[in-house]
Protein backbone atom coordinates (compact mmCIF):
# COMPACT_ATOMS: atom_id res chain seq x y z
CA UNK A 1 0.00 0.00 0.00
CA UNK A 2 2.58 2.27 0.80
CA UNK A 3 4.74 1.48 -2.06
CA UNK A 4 1.95 2.59 -4.15
CA UNK A 5 1.32 5.54 -2.57
CA UNK A 6 5.15 6.33 -3.20
CA UNK A 7 5.16 5.17 -6.58
CA UNK A 8 4.55 8.84 -8.03
CA UNK A 9 7.29 10.59 -6.15
CA UNK A 10 9.71 7.32 -7.19
CA UNK A 11 8.82 7.88 -10.96
CA UNK A 12 9.34 11.51 -10.30
CA UNK A 13 12.95 11.48 -8.78
CA UNK A 14 13.95 8.54 -11.32
CA UNK A 15 12.56 10.86 -14.39
CA UNK A 16 14.14 13.51 -12.83
CA UNK A 17 17.41 12.02 -11.60
CA UNK A 18 17.85 10.67 -14.99
CA UNK A 19 17.43 14.16 -16.77
CA UNK A 20 19.51 15.87 -14.54
CA UNK A 21 22.29 12.82 -14.94
CA UNK A 22 21.38 13.31 -18.86
CA UNK A 23 21.76 17.29 -18.90
CA UNK A 24 25.36 16.56 -16.61
CA UNK A 25 26.27 14.14 -19.65
CA UNK A 26 25.58 16.61 -22.27
CA UNK A 27 27.49 19.86 -20.13
CA UNK A 28 30.18 17.06 -19.67
CA UNK A 29 30.30 16.48 -23.67
CA UNK A 30 29.86 19.78 -24.31
CA UNK A 31 32.78 21.04 -22.17
CA UNK A 32 35.15 18.35 -23.39
CA UNK A 33 34.26 19.47 -26.31
CA UNK A 34 35.27 23.11 -26.03
CA UNK A 35 38.41 21.71 -23.89
CA UNK A 36 39.45 19.17 -26.82
CA UNK A 37 39.67 22.52 -29.43
CA UNK A 38 42.77 23.20 -28.17
CA UNK A 39 44.50 19.87 -29.38
CA UNK A 40 44.32 20.78 -33.21
CA UNK A 41 47.54 18.87 -33.10
CA UNK A 42 44.60 16.09 -33.14
CA UNK A 43 41.53 16.40 -34.68
CA UNK A 44 43.35 18.54 -37.65
CA UNK A 45 44.80 15.96 -39.42
CA UNK A 46 40.98 14.36 -39.04
CA UNK A 47 39.24 17.30 -39.70
CA UNK A 48 39.68 16.36 -44.03
CA UNK A 49 38.83 13.39 -43.86
CA UNK A 50 35.11 14.13 -41.62
CA UNK A 51 34.66 16.91 -44.24
CA UNK A 52 34.75 14.55 -47.00
CA UNK A 53 32.59 12.38 -45.34
CA UNK A 54 29.93 14.65 -43.69
CA UNK A 55 29.61 17.16 -46.51
CA UNK A 56 31.39 15.98 -50.23
CA UNK A 57 29.81 12.31 -50.03
CA UNK A 58 26.49 14.00 -48.59
CA UNK A 59 25.53 15.93 -51.69
CA UNK A 60 24.14 13.18 -53.93
CA UNK A 61 21.41 12.96 -51.31
CA UNK A 62 21.13 16.09 -50.52
CA UNK A 63 20.58 17.21 -54.10
CA UNK A 64 18.11 14.57 -54.98
CA UNK A 65 16.08 15.80 -52.38
CA UNK A 66 16.15 19.45 -53.13
CA UNK A 67 15.30 18.28 -57.04
CA UNK A 68 12.29 16.63 -56.41
CA UNK A 69 10.87 19.57 -53.63
CA UNK A 70 11.46 22.10 -56.28
CA UNK A 71 9.68 19.86 -58.90
CA UNK A 72 6.77 19.27 -56.06
CA UNK A 73 6.52 23.16 -55.11
CA UNK A 74 6.63 24.51 -58.46
CA UNK A 75 3.40 22.63 -59.21
CA UNK A 76 2.00 22.73 -56.27
CA UNK A 77 2.10 26.89 -56.25
CA UNK A 78 1.13 26.83 -59.96
CA UNK A 79 -2.19 24.32 -58.62
CA UNK A 80 -2.82 26.57 -55.55
CA UNK A 81 -2.56 29.84 -57.47
CA UNK A 82 -4.59 28.75 -60.48
CA UNK A 83 -6.79 31.74 -60.53
CA UNK A 84 -6.99 35.17 -59.04
CA UNK A 85 -2.93 35.00 -58.55
CA UNK A 86 -0.50 35.54 -60.88
CA UNK A 87 1.73 32.70 -62.20
CA UNK A 88 4.47 34.48 -61.62
CA UNK A 89 4.43 33.36 -57.62
CA UNK A 90 4.99 30.05 -58.16
CA UNK A 91 8.77 31.70 -58.46
CA UNK A 92 7.96 33.61 -54.97
CA UNK A 93 6.65 30.50 -53.51
CA UNK A 94 9.58 27.99 -54.87
CA UNK A 95 12.73 30.63 -53.74
CA UNK A 96 11.06 31.34 -50.83
CA UNK A 97 10.17 28.09 -49.49
CA UNK A 98 13.24 26.79 -50.74
CA UNK A 99 15.60 29.01 -49.20
CA UNK A 100 14.05 29.93 -45.81
CA UNK A 101 12.73 26.32 -45.09
CA UNK A 102 12.58 23.70 -46.93
CA UNK A 103 16.31 24.11 -48.63
CA UNK A 104 17.73 24.05 -44.65
CA UNK A 105 14.98 21.38 -43.18
CA UNK A 106 14.93 18.67 -45.49
CA UNK A 107 18.73 18.66 -45.85
CA UNK A 108 18.89 18.68 -42.54
CA UNK A 109 16.63 15.64 -41.80
CA UNK A 110 18.76 14.25 -44.66
CA UNK A 111 22.11 14.22 -43.11
CA UNK A 112 20.39 13.65 -39.38
CA UNK A 113 19.48 10.26 -40.98
CA UNK A 114 22.86 9.67 -42.87
CA UNK A 115 25.62 12.10 -40.78
CA UNK A 116 23.99 11.18 -37.17
CA UNK A 117 23.10 7.58 -37.58
CA UNK A 118 26.91 7.04 -38.95
CA UNK A 119 28.76 9.16 -36.19
CA UNK A 120 26.40 6.97 -33.61
CA UNK A 121 27.27 3.97 -35.10
CA UNK A 122 30.53 4.82 -35.78
CA UNK A 123 31.66 5.83 -31.61
CA UNK A 124 29.08 3.37 -30.52
CA UNK A 125 31.02 0.61 -31.76
CA UNK A 126 34.28 2.09 -30.86
CA UNK A 127 32.74 2.86 -27.12
CA UNK A 128 31.45 -1.03 -26.98
CA UNK A 129 34.62 -2.34 -28.09
CA UNK A 130 36.63 0.17 -25.42
CA UNK A 131 38.30 1.44 -28.26
CA UNK A 132 37.66 4.61 -26.93
CA UNK A 133 39.27 3.53 -23.38
CA UNK A 134 42.18 2.23 -25.82
CA UNK A 135 42.68 6.29 -26.84
CA UNK A 136 42.21 7.44 -23.10
CA UNK A 137 44.59 5.02 -22.73
CA UNK A 138 47.06 5.76 -24.80
CA UNK A 139 46.59 9.40 -23.58
CA UNK A 140 44.77 10.73 -26.84
CA UNK A 141 42.11 12.55 -25.63
CA UNK A 142 38.53 11.00 -27.40
CA UNK A 143 36.43 14.23 -27.42
CA UNK A 144 39.27 15.67 -29.94
CA UNK A 145 40.06 12.85 -31.74
CA UNK A 146 36.17 11.64 -32.36
CA UNK A 147 33.99 14.57 -31.49
CA UNK A 148 35.64 17.80 -32.87
CA UNK A 149 36.35 16.90 -36.50
CA UNK A 150 33.02 15.50 -36.70
CA UNK A 151 31.56 19.05 -35.13
CA UNK A 152 33.67 21.15 -37.16
CA UNK A 153 32.84 19.06 -40.13
CA UNK A 154 29.08 18.87 -39.50
CA UNK A 155 29.28 22.93 -38.88
CA UNK A 156 31.40 23.14 -41.84
CA UNK A 157 29.46 21.38 -44.54
CA UNK A 158 26.10 21.58 -43.39
CA UNK A 159 25.87 25.58 -44.45
CA UNK A 160 27.31 24.57 -47.85
CA UNK A 161 25.42 21.24 -48.71
CA UNK A 162 22.09 23.69 -48.08
CA UNK A 163 23.19 26.27 -50.30
CA UNK A 164 23.99 23.63 -53.12
CA UNK A 165 20.83 22.23 -52.35
CA UNK A 166 18.63 25.70 -52.18
CA UNK A 167 20.05 26.27 -55.88
CA UNK A 168 19.47 22.60 -56.56
CA UNK A 169 15.92 23.23 -56.04
CA UNK A 170 15.24 26.65 -57.14
CA UNK A 171 16.84 25.51 -60.79
CA UNK A 172 14.47 22.16 -60.82
CA UNK A 173 12.02 24.75 -59.95
CA UNK A 174 12.65 26.89 -62.66
CA UNK A 175 12.58 24.02 -65.02
CA UNK A 176 9.93 22.18 -64.19
CA UNK A 177 8.19 26.23 -64.98
CA UNK A 178 9.72 26.44 -67.86
CA UNK A 179 8.33 23.08 -69.23
CA UNK A 180 5.25 21.83 -67.28
CA UNK A 181 3.52 25.42 -66.27
CA UNK A 182 4.15 27.48 -69.72
CA UNK A 183 5.67 30.13 -68.17
CA UNK A 184 8.79 31.91 -69.10
CA UNK A 185 12.07 32.52 -67.25
CA UNK A 186 11.54 36.49 -67.04
CA UNK A 187 8.12 35.40 -65.24
CA UNK A 188 9.85 33.07 -62.72
CA UNK A 189 13.13 35.37 -62.42
CA UNK A 190 10.57 38.45 -61.31
CA UNK A 191 8.40 36.01 -58.75
CA UNK A 192 12.14 34.79 -57.57
CA UNK A 193 13.54 38.39 -56.65
CA UNK A 194 9.95 39.92 -55.86
CA UNK A 195 10.35 39.66 -52.04
CA UNK A 196 14.04 38.31 -51.67
CA UNK A 197 16.18 39.23 -48.99
CA UNK A 198 19.91 38.77 -48.33
CA UNK A 199 18.87 38.11 -44.78
CA UNK A 200 16.85 35.07 -46.28
CA UNK A 201 19.82 33.35 -46.96
CA UNK A 202 21.85 34.25 -43.73
CA UNK A 203 18.78 32.70 -42.10
CA UNK A 204 19.30 29.35 -44.27
CA UNK A 205 23.22 29.58 -43.47
CA UNK A 206 22.36 30.09 -39.31
CA UNK A 207 19.85 27.52 -39.72
CA UNK A 208 22.06 24.70 -41.65
CA UNK A 209 24.66 25.64 -39.08
CA UNK A 210 23.21 24.64 -35.97
CA UNK A 211 21.56 21.72 -38.19
CA UNK A 212 24.91 20.68 -38.30
CA UNK A 213 26.10 21.30 -34.68
CA UNK A 214 23.08 19.40 -33.62
CA UNK A 215 23.10 16.42 -35.51
CA UNK A 216 26.70 15.73 -35.11
CA UNK A 217 26.85 16.22 -31.37
CA UNK A 218 24.07 14.45 -31.05
CA UNK A 219 25.44 11.74 -33.03
CA UNK A 220 28.75 11.77 -30.89
CA UNK A 221 26.77 11.84 -27.61
CA UNK A 222 24.64 9.00 -28.14
CA UNK A 223 27.56 6.70 -29.22
CA UNK A 224 29.64 7.83 -26.72
CA UNK A 225 26.88 6.73 -24.44
CA UNK A 226 26.45 3.39 -26.14
CA UNK A 227 26.42 0.10 -23.64
CA UNK A 228 25.12 -3.25 -24.51
CA UNK A 229 27.11 -4.03 -27.63
CA UNK A 230 25.63 -4.63 -31.08
CA UNK A 231 22.00 -4.40 -30.08
CA UNK A 232 23.23 -0.91 -27.93
CA UNK A 233 24.77 0.39 -31.28
CA UNK A 234 21.70 0.09 -32.76
CA UNK A 235 19.20 1.58 -30.21
CA UNK A 236 22.04 4.22 -30.50
CA UNK A 237 21.86 4.86 -33.58
CA UNK A 238 17.81 5.37 -33.70
CA UNK A 239 18.37 7.59 -30.69
CA UNK A 240 20.87 9.76 -32.07
CA UNK A 241 18.44 9.70 -35.38
CA UNK A 242 15.24 10.40 -33.81
CA UNK A 243 16.67 12.96 -31.44
CA UNK A 244 18.68 15.15 -33.82
CA UNK A 245 15.46 15.02 -36.24
CA UNK A 246 13.32 16.03 -33.62
CA UNK A 247 16.38 18.66 -32.62
CA UNK A 248 15.97 19.91 -35.82
CA UNK A 249 12.28 20.70 -36.29
CA UNK A 250 12.64 22.80 -32.64
CA UNK A 251 15.63 24.73 -33.64
CA UNK A 252 13.65 25.60 -37.35
CA UNK A 253 10.50 26.79 -34.85
CA UNK A 254 13.11 28.02 -32.37
CA UNK A 255 15.34 30.18 -35.20
CA UNK A 256 11.85 31.28 -36.85
CA UNK A 257 10.52 32.33 -33.85
CA UNK A 258 13.20 34.38 -32.94
CA UNK A 259 14.73 35.76 -36.09
CA UNK A 260 11.62 36.09 -38.11
CA UNK B 1 43.11 9.65 -51.43
CA UNK B 2 43.81 12.38 -49.28
CA UNK B 3 44.14 14.61 -52.00
CA UNK B 4 41.13 13.70 -53.91
CA UNK B 5 39.23 14.69 -50.37
CA UNK B 6 41.18 17.82 -50.14
CA UNK B 7 40.03 18.87 -53.95
CA UNK B 8 36.26 17.46 -53.69
CA UNK B 9 36.12 19.76 -50.31
CA UNK B 10 37.65 22.72 -51.66
CA UNK B 11 35.08 22.16 -54.44
CA UNK B 12 31.97 21.61 -51.87
CA UNK B 13 33.10 24.73 -50.02
CA UNK B 14 33.95 27.34 -53.16
CA UNK B 15 30.70 26.32 -54.82
CA UNK B 16 28.53 27.46 -51.86
CA UNK B 17 30.22 30.40 -50.98
CA UNK B 18 29.82 31.70 -54.72
CA UNK B 19 26.13 30.41 -54.95
CA UNK B 20 25.38 32.04 -51.91
CA UNK B 21 27.13 34.78 -52.65
CA UNK B 22 26.03 35.66 -56.04
CA UNK B 23 22.63 33.86 -55.88
CA UNK B 24 21.99 36.80 -53.07
CA UNK B 25 23.35 39.90 -55.51
CA UNK B 26 21.30 38.17 -58.04
CA UNK B 27 18.37 37.67 -56.34
CA UNK B 28 18.88 41.29 -54.97
CA UNK B 29 18.95 42.67 -58.49
CA UNK B 30 22.40 43.45 -58.95
CA UNK B 31 23.10 43.58 -62.60
CA UNK B 32 26.49 42.29 -62.93
CA UNK B 33 28.82 44.07 -65.87
CA UNK B 34 26.75 47.38 -66.01
CA UNK B 35 27.65 50.68 -64.39
CA UNK B 36 25.52 51.90 -61.99
CA UNK B 37 25.23 54.87 -59.50
CA UNK B 38 22.74 55.76 -56.97
CA UNK B 39 20.48 58.70 -56.86
CA UNK B 40 18.33 59.89 -53.67
CA UNK B 41 14.71 61.19 -53.52
CA UNK B 42 13.25 62.35 -50.25
CA UNK B 43 9.76 61.79 -49.48
CA UNK B 44 7.13 62.53 -46.49
CA UNK B 45 5.94 59.18 -46.55
CA UNK B 46 6.81 55.98 -48.52
CA UNK B 47 4.00 53.64 -48.16
CA UNK B 48 4.92 49.72 -48.45
CA UNK B 49 8.13 50.66 -50.59
CA UNK B 50 11.11 48.45 -49.20
CA UNK B 51 14.83 47.87 -50.14
CA UNK B 52 15.36 45.83 -53.02
CA UNK B 53 11.74 46.84 -55.15
CA UNK B 54 12.30 47.40 -58.26
CA UNK B 55 13.05 51.05 -59.91
CA UNK B 56 11.76 51.50 -63.03
CA UNK B 57 12.09 54.77 -65.89
CA UNK B 58 9.02 54.08 -68.23
CA UNK B 59 8.08 50.85 -67.15
CA UNK B 60 11.70 49.35 -67.70
CA UNK B 61 13.19 48.14 -64.58
CA UNK B 62 16.88 49.95 -64.59
CA UNK B 63 17.67 49.25 -60.77
CA UNK B 64 16.55 48.79 -57.11
CA UNK B 65 15.72 50.45 -54.06
CA UNK B 66 19.10 50.23 -51.99
CA UNK B 67 18.28 51.95 -48.95
CA UNK B 68 15.38 53.21 -46.96
CA UNK B 69 15.89 55.08 -43.93
CA UNK B 70 13.87 58.11 -41.81
CA UNK B 71 15.87 61.69 -41.72
CA UNK B 72 17.57 61.98 -38.49
CA UNK B 73 15.16 64.98 -37.53
CA UNK B 74 12.38 62.63 -38.64
CA UNK B 75 10.71 65.40 -41.27
CA UNK B 76 11.41 63.19 -44.16
CA UNK B 77 12.54 59.81 -45.37
CA UNK B 78 15.06 59.22 -47.74
CA UNK B 79 15.53 56.78 -50.21
CA UNK B 80 18.47 55.73 -51.99
CA UNK B 81 17.83 54.34 -55.78
CA UNK B 82 20.70 52.22 -57.14
CA UNK B 83 20.25 52.50 -60.85
CA UNK B 84 21.51 52.06 -64.29
CA UNK B 85 23.80 54.83 -64.60
CA UNK B 86 23.75 54.99 -68.84
CA UNK B 87 19.61 55.25 -68.85
CA UNK B 88 18.45 59.22 -69.53
CA UNK B 89 16.61 60.58 -66.81
CA UNK B 90 14.71 63.41 -67.63
CA UNK B 91 15.39 66.82 -66.65
CA UNK B 92 12.72 67.73 -64.22
CA UNK B 93 12.97 64.20 -62.59
CA UNK B 94 10.68 63.00 -59.31
CA UNK B 95 10.07 59.68 -57.66
CA UNK B 96 6.97 58.22 -57.51
CA UNK B 97 6.13 55.30 -55.34
CA UNK B 98 3.44 53.13 -56.05
CA UNK B 99 2.28 49.88 -55.65
CA UNK B 100 3.97 47.58 -58.95
CA UNK B 101 0.50 44.87 -58.59
CA UNK B 102 -2.19 44.06 -56.31
CA UNK B 103 -0.30 41.77 -54.25
CA UNK B 104 2.03 44.10 -51.87
CA UNK B 105 4.69 44.29 -54.07
CA UNK B 106 5.99 48.29 -54.61
CA UNK B 107 8.18 49.73 -57.05
CA UNK B 108 9.54 53.34 -57.66
CA UNK B 109 9.16 54.75 -60.79
CA UNK B 110 11.49 57.90 -62.34
CA UNK B 111 9.25 60.34 -63.98
CA UNK B 112 9.16 63.68 -65.29
CA UNK B 113 7.48 66.09 -62.91
CA UNK B 114 5.79 68.21 -65.43
CA UNK B 115 3.27 64.66 -65.88
CA UNK B 116 1.78 64.82 -62.73
CA UNK B 117 1.63 68.38 -61.49
CA UNK B 118 -1.53 67.45 -58.82
CA UNK B 119 1.13 65.35 -57.47
CA UNK B 120 2.54 66.97 -54.28
CA UNK B 121 6.13 65.93 -54.33
CA UNK B 122 8.45 66.79 -51.67
CA UNK B 123 10.46 69.40 -52.56
CA UNK B 124 14.13 68.74 -51.29
CA UNK B 125 16.85 70.79 -50.33
CA UNK B 126 20.26 69.83 -52.00
CA UNK B 127 19.94 69.95 -56.01
CA UNK B 128 20.90 66.43 -56.45
CA UNK B 129 18.47 65.13 -54.92
CA UNK B 130 14.89 64.18 -55.98
CA UNK B 131 11.70 65.02 -55.30
CA UNK B 132 9.38 61.91 -54.38
CA UNK B 133 5.95 61.46 -54.03
CA UNK B 134 4.52 57.99 -52.95
CA UNK B 135 0.91 57.12 -53.53
CA UNK B 136 -1.74 55.70 -51.16
CA UNK B 137 -1.43 52.02 -50.87
CA UNK B 138 -4.10 49.78 -50.83
CA UNK B 139 -4.57 49.59 -47.16
CA UNK B 140 -5.28 53.22 -46.66
CA UNK B 141 -7.83 53.06 -50.06
CA UNK B 142 -9.19 50.21 -48.16
CA UNK B 143 -9.66 52.27 -45.02
CA UNK B 144 -10.93 55.01 -47.41
CA UNK B 145 -13.70 52.84 -48.83
CA UNK B 146 -14.52 51.45 -45.32
CA UNK B 147 -15.26 55.29 -44.27
CA UNK B 148 -17.26 55.58 -46.96
CA UNK B 149 -18.87 52.91 -46.37
CA UNK B 150 -19.92 53.35 -42.66
CA UNK B 151 -21.09 56.83 -43.72
CA UNK B 152 -23.64 55.10 -46.10
CA UNK B 153 -24.62 53.14 -43.55
CA UNK B 154 -25.35 55.45 -41.35
CA UNK B 155 -27.23 57.29 -44.06
CA UNK B 156 -29.32 55.07 -44.83
CA UNK B 157 -30.07 54.21 -41.18
CA UNK B 158 -31.50 58.07 -41.56
CA UNK B 159 -33.14 57.16 -44.05
CA UNK B 160 -34.60 54.09 -42.75
CA UNK B 161 -35.71 56.36 -39.96
CA UNK B 162 -37.00 59.37 -41.99
CA UNK B 163 -39.32 57.24 -44.29
CA UNK B 164 -42.10 56.64 -41.84
CA UNK B 165 -45.58 55.41 -43.15
CA UNK B 166 -46.36 58.67 -43.09
CA UNK B 167 -43.82 60.10 -45.38
CA UNK B 168 -44.90 57.15 -48.04
CA UNK B 169 -48.27 58.70 -47.68
CA UNK B 170 -47.38 61.82 -48.14
CA UNK B 171 -44.59 60.59 -50.79
CA UNK B 172 -48.00 58.78 -52.70
CA UNK B 173 -49.89 62.30 -52.66
CA UNK B 174 -47.14 63.91 -54.06
CA UNK B 175 -46.32 61.69 -57.13
CA UNK B 176 -50.13 62.00 -57.45
CA UNK B 177 -49.93 65.77 -57.51
CA UNK B 178 -46.56 65.51 -59.58
CA UNK B 179 -48.78 63.49 -62.40
CA UNK B 180 -51.97 66.14 -61.97
CA UNK B 181 -49.08 68.80 -62.41
CA UNK B 182 -47.83 66.59 -65.39
CA UNK B 183 -50.99 66.41 -67.10
CA UNK B 184 -51.42 70.04 -67.05
CA UNK B 185 -48.17 71.01 -68.10
CA UNK B 186 -49.15 68.30 -71.23
CA UNK B 187 -51.88 70.40 -71.76
CA UNK B 188 -50.07 73.68 -71.77
CA UNK B 189 -47.37 72.56 -73.92
CA UNK B 190 -49.80 71.26 -76.14
CA UNK B 191 -51.69 74.53 -76.25
CA UNK B 192 -48.76 76.35 -76.44
CA UNK B 193 -47.58 73.97 -79.46
CA UNK B 194 -50.96 74.94 -81.45
CA UNK B 195 -50.43 78.63 -80.39
CA UNK B 196 -46.81 78.34 -82.13
CA UNK B 197 -48.03 77.10 -85.06
CA UNK B 198 -50.33 79.70 -85.54
CA UNK B 199 -47.09 82.12 -84.59
CA UNK B 200 -44.97 80.34 -86.80
CA UNK B 201 -47.17 80.81 -89.23
CA UNK B 202 -47.69 84.06 -88.63
CA UNK B 203 -43.66 84.75 -88.52
CA UNK B 204 -43.59 82.90 -91.82
CA UNK B 205 -46.41 85.68 -93.57
CA UNK B 206 -44.97 88.12 -91.80
CA UNK B 207 -41.07 86.84 -92.92
CA UNK B 208 -42.94 86.95 -96.44
CA UNK B 209 -44.23 90.47 -96.21
CA UNK B 210 -40.54 91.45 -95.07
CA UNK B 211 -39.21 89.95 -98.14
CA UNK B 212 -41.69 91.65 -100.32
CA UNK B 213 -40.95 94.97 -98.49
CA UNK B 214 -37.48 93.87 -98.80
CA UNK B 215 -37.57 93.61 -102.26
CA UNK B 216 -39.86 96.52 -102.60
CA UNK B 217 -37.30 98.44 -100.61
CA UNK B 218 -34.54 97.66 -102.93
CA UNK B 219 -36.86 98.67 -105.98
CA UNK B 220 -37.00 101.73 -104.26
CA UNK B 221 -33.67 102.37 -103.22
CA UNK B 222 -32.91 101.57 -107.07
CA UNK B 223 -35.30 104.42 -108.01
CA UNK B 224 -34.02 106.59 -105.71
CA UNK B 225 -30.33 105.64 -106.72
CA UNK B 226 -31.25 106.25 -110.13
CA UNK B 227 -32.89 109.70 -109.00
CA UNK B 228 -29.18 110.53 -107.25
CA UNK B 229 -27.84 109.52 -110.77
CA UNK B 230 -29.71 111.52 -112.49
CA UNK B 231 -29.78 115.28 -110.27
CA UNK B 232 -33.26 115.34 -109.50
CA UNK B 233 -32.99 114.28 -105.93
CA UNK B 234 -30.49 117.74 -105.47
CA UNK B 235 -33.59 119.54 -107.21
CA UNK B 236 -35.89 118.07 -104.79
CA UNK B 237 -34.16 118.73 -101.95
CA UNK B 238 -33.12 122.32 -102.99
CA UNK B 239 -36.97 122.76 -103.34
CA UNK B 240 -37.93 120.82 -99.71
CA UNK B 241 -35.36 123.10 -98.43
CA UNK B 242 -37.48 126.20 -99.89
CA UNK B 243 -40.48 124.25 -98.49
CA UNK B 244 -38.58 124.64 -94.75
CA UNK B 245 -37.31 127.89 -94.79
CA UNK B 246 -41.40 128.59 -95.99
CA UNK B 247 -42.38 126.89 -93.45
CA UNK B 248 -39.96 128.30 -90.98
CA UNK B 249 -41.03 131.76 -91.80
CA UNK B 250 -44.68 131.05 -91.62
CA UNK B 251 -44.13 129.16 -88.38
CA UNK B 252 -42.29 132.57 -86.93
CA UNK B 253 -45.26 134.05 -87.83
CA UNK B 254 -47.84 131.84 -86.77
CA UNK B 255 -45.63 131.84 -82.95
CA UNK B 256 -46.05 135.93 -83.36
CA UNK B 257 -50.10 135.42 -84.53
CA UNK B 258 -50.37 133.16 -81.69
CA UNK B 259 -49.04 135.19 -79.30
CA UNK B 260 -50.92 138.39 -80.21
CA UNK B 261 -53.46 135.62 -80.26
CA UNK B 262 -53.32 134.96 -76.77
CA UNK B 263 -52.68 138.32 -75.81
CA UNK B 264 -55.67 139.60 -77.22
CA UNK B 265 -57.19 136.15 -75.77
CA UNK B 266 -56.19 137.31 -72.67
CA UNK B 267 -57.89 141.25 -73.22
CA UNK B 268 -60.85 139.08 -74.51
CA UNK B 269 -61.31 137.09 -71.37
CA UNK B 270 -60.68 140.03 -69.53
CA UNK B 271 -63.21 142.29 -71.62
CA UNK B 272 -65.65 139.26 -71.08
CA UNK B 273 -65.39 139.18 -67.71
CA UNK B 274 -65.66 142.70 -66.70
CA UNK B 275 -68.50 142.00 -69.15
CA UNK B 276 -70.11 139.27 -67.00
CA UNK B 277 -70.04 141.45 -64.04
CA UNK B 278 -71.97 144.19 -65.93
CA UNK B 279 -74.71 141.92 -66.90
CA UNK B 280 -74.36 140.09 -63.77
CA UNK B 281 -74.64 143.71 -62.15
CA UNK B 282 -77.22 144.73 -65.02
CA UNK B 283 -79.47 141.30 -63.54
CA UNK B 284 -79.28 142.40 -60.11
CA UNK B 285 -80.43 145.59 -61.09
CA UNK B 286 -77.23 147.49 -59.96
CA UNK B 287 -76.78 150.46 -62.04
CA UNK B 288 -78.52 152.72 -64.59
CA UNK B 289 -78.87 149.58 -66.96
CA UNK B 290 -80.19 147.35 -64.24
CA UNK B 291 -82.70 149.41 -63.34
CA UNK B 292 -83.07 150.07 -67.15
CA UNK B 293 -83.03 146.34 -67.47
CA UNK B 294 -85.29 145.72 -64.32
CA UNK B 295 -87.12 148.48 -63.93
CA UNK B 296 -90.29 148.51 -65.79
CA UNK B 297 -91.39 152.39 -64.72
CA UNK B 298 -88.16 153.53 -66.32
CA UNK B 299 -88.96 151.86 -69.71
CA UNK B 300 -92.14 153.02 -69.62
CA UNK B 301 -90.75 156.81 -69.06
CA UNK B 302 -88.13 155.94 -72.07
CA UNK B 303 -90.76 154.70 -74.35
CA UNK B 304 -93.02 158.17 -73.51
CA UNK B 305 -90.20 160.26 -74.28
CA UNK B 306 -89.08 158.35 -76.94
CA UNK B 307 -93.20 158.69 -77.91
CA UNK B 308 -92.67 162.80 -77.12
CA UNK B 309 -89.13 163.43 -78.76
CA UNK B 310 -90.49 161.73 -81.93
CA UNK B 311 -93.68 164.49 -81.84
CA UNK B 312 -90.99 167.21 -81.01
CA UNK B 313 -89.30 165.90 -83.95
CA UNK B 314 -92.25 165.72 -86.36
CA UNK B 315 -93.66 168.96 -84.93
CA UNK B 316 -89.71 170.51 -85.55
CA UNK B 317 -90.08 169.54 -89.06
CA UNK B 318 -93.10 170.68 -89.32
CA UNK B 319 -92.65 174.10 -87.63
CA UNK B 320 -89.59 174.96 -87.91
CA UNK B 321 -89.56 178.76 -86.89
CA UNK B 322 -91.27 177.51 -84.16
CA UNK B 323 -88.05 176.08 -83.26
CA UNK B 324 -85.50 178.00 -85.25
CA UNK B 325 -84.72 181.56 -85.83
CA UNK B 326 -82.06 182.88 -87.82
CA UNK B 327 -80.67 186.19 -88.02
CA UNK B 328 -78.35 187.96 -90.16
CA UNK B 329 -76.90 190.93 -87.90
Amino acid sequence: MTTRLLAPFTWLGSHGLSMTQGLGNWGSLITDTVRALRHVDVWGRLLLPQLARIGVDSIPIALFIATFTGIVLALQASYTFTGAIPLYFVGVLVGKTMIMELGPVLTGLALAGRIGANVAAEIGSMKVTEQIDALETLAYPPNAYLVVPRVLAGVIMFPAVTILAIGMGITSGWVTSLQLLDMSTPQFVRGLTLFFFPFDVWFAIIKATSFGLVVTLVGCFYGFHTTGGAEGVGRSTTKAVVVSSMLILVLDAFWAVLLL
Amino acid sequence: MKRRNETLVGLVLVLGVVTAVFGSLWLQGWEFGRTVETVEAVFSDVGQAAEGNAVKVRGVRIGRIDEVSVHPEGEFVQVVLRVDADVPRPPDAAVVLAPESMFGEWQAEIVSRSLYPHFQFLDPNEPDVLPGYALPDISRLTATADRISENLADLSDRIGIAFSEETAENLARTIQNVEGVSDRLTQLIEQQAATFDVLAARVEEATGEIGRAATASRTTFDHLSDLMATGEVEMLLTDVRDVAEGLQSLTQEATTTTSEFQKMAVRAESTFARVDRILGAAEDGEGTLGRLLNDPTLMNEVEATLVQLQLLLEDVRENPRRYLRLSIF
